[in-house]
């Protein structure tokens, strides 16, 4: 008489205890699921505008994007090409310069973006991204490589007090910020990155040779 | 009748779903859930690190050549990569004892097993499991297994230090010790700091984030820096060790020769 109850309950527990968990196991698969996909749009929050240097023809219908870290040493290699590609298709091809600062690999990375970005408030970028690029073996081995910053912007003739003002800014700060971004949107793993015409192409080798191939190639599709 | 005996059957099929959809969703649990609690902490979740300390094993007196083939690996040169690397532990560009740790919380027992000798268990062949999210995860194996076989009645003595003074160091804190605690001295890898403080989710994809007046400079004075202390720094060396694999402890000599012998420093501060 006694036993039955018990087993009735028994027989009601079983199926929610089963039920429960199953429910359980399903939301825990479902909050991993959530919390990546949450993850993922937290990234795509961005900065409004990206940075804005350009030289060359900038008319052409051929662009050639670079994503520079000014303290790799791969962009180093690459920077002496870069700069007589660009001397000899300036008449051709509108060149960029975007800013991927691995700041987690390189100390120096942001303050030498925030540097050259302050200097294109003055429109000196390309003055001041050569100085940093051809001071690179230097300022890397100091333990603060903002004052050499600083002595490059007053070589290149810059409103010191704009400059100072401008380097701290967060509209300076957001700029970079958003070529972060859009770098990473694009699938840019590692400095440099190349984009032709907008899209993400292989680093070409770092020979003259290399991109002028490119360029033409593209500017005879562009034709 | 009719009723209660409807009742009992819809009971049973419910009961069976239920069962059915309990192993069904058990089985991937466990499976994922043995490969997470096999991996310690710093396999599964990888936080990224470059520094380097100089490592020489020595069995039975002969000084094993990290140079050679098998202990090198490559890495791509014409890029700076800014995502976390493959290899959390590598030696490259044919130079001997100079270790490369690129993932954070890196242990002397984790090294070993990296390169064949595993006093640390775990995964065969393996670090462990790297977890990117819930569903998605990859196995961290190892190097391989080309340190040579310890011999029997051998014992470990580890000293860490440098040409100028060394001390005898625990096994026990070689193999279960992270690396920059061993050795007494943090790495100034700029991600160790970014990888302490919080972070924005973008960051933690791979790059960090500028802030606003929030671009400080790191180390300290370099007025009084001697060469070696310049070296270290760019290199970010943070220590060396050298590994006696042998019946008897080795002599003062011997232990001093071995700290004469360390590869000299280069240049450069980068590098895969």
């Amino acid at each position: 008489m006694a036993k039955k109850p018990v087993k009735k309950n028994a027989s009601k527990t079983f199926p929610i205890i089963i039920t429960a968990t199953v429910v359980v196991m399903l939301a825990l698969v479902f909050f991993a699921i959530q919390d990546k996909n949450e993850t993922k749009q937290e990234r795509t929050q961005a900065a409004k505008e990206g940075s804005s240097n350009f030289a060359g023809n900038l008319d052409s219908p051929v662009t050639l994007t670079e994503f520079v870290d000014f303290q790799c040493e791969a962009c180093y290699a690459y920077y002496p090409i870069v700069k007589e590609i660009k001397e000899k298709y300036k008449d051709r091809v509108r060149f960029q310069i975007r800013n991927f600062p691995i700041e987690s690999s390189h100390q120096f990375a942001m303050p030498a973006a925030l540097a050259a970005e302050a200097a294109a408030r003055q429109g000196k970028f390309f003055e001041m991204h050569d100085k940093i690029f051809e001071g690179q073996k230097i300022w890397e081995q100091t333990p603060n490589a903002t004052e050499t910053f600083n002595s490059y912007a007053e070589e290149i003739g810059l409103d010191m007090d704009k400059y100072r003002k401008d380097i701290d800014s967060v509209s300076v700060v957001s700029v970079v910020n958003k070529d972060l971004q859009d770098v990473q949107d694009l699938g840019g793993t590692g400095t440099p990155t190349f984009l032709l015409n907008g899209q993400k192409i292989d680093s070409p080798e770092p020979t003259v040779e290399a991109f002028s191939k490119l360029l033409e190639d593209a500017l005879a599709q562009a034709q | 009748m009719g009723i209660s005996k409807y009742i009992k059957s819809k009971r049973t099929v419910f009961i069976a779903i239920c069962v059915i959809l309990l192993v069904v969703i058990s089985i991937p649990t466990l499976f994922i859930g043995y490969k997470y609690v096999s991996s310690p902490q710093e396999i599964r979740d990888p936080k990224q690190e470059h520094y380097h300390f100089r490592i020489q094993v020595l069995v039975d007196g002969k000084a094993e050549d990290f140079s050679s083939k098998k202990y090198q690996t490559g890495y791509t040169k014409d890029q700076c990569n800014a995502n976390l690397t493959e290899q959390p532990i590598h030696f490259h560009d044919n130079i001997d004892q100079f270790n490369h740790i690129h993932w954070e919380g890196m242990t002397g027992g984790m090294v070993m097993k990296y390169y064949g000798w595993n006093y640390i268990g775990g995964v065969k062949n393996a670090l462990g499991y790297k977890f990117d999210g819930f569903t998605n995860w990859q196995k961290v194996t190892t190097h391989g297994n080309y340190l040579p076989g310890v011999p029997q009645g051998a014992n470990f003595y580890i000293y860490s230090g440098d040409e100028n003074s060394y001390k005898k160091r625990s096994f026990d804190d070689w193999v279960n010790q992270d690396l920059e605690k061993f050795f007494g001295k943090e790495s100034n890898f700029p991600g160790h700091k970014l990888n302490t403080s919080e972070k924005s989710a973008l960051s933690q994809f791979f790059v960090s984030r500028a802030d606003a007046h929030g671009t400080d400079d790191h180390g300290s004075d370099p007025i009084g820096e001697t060469e070696d202390e310049k070296l270290t720094r760019i290199n970010n060396l943070i220590g060396n060790v050298v590994i006696f694999v042998q019946e008897k402890a080795p002599s003062e000599t011997e232990i001093q020769e071995r700290f004469n012998n360390l590869v000299p420093l280069q240049d450069s501060t980068c590098g895969g």
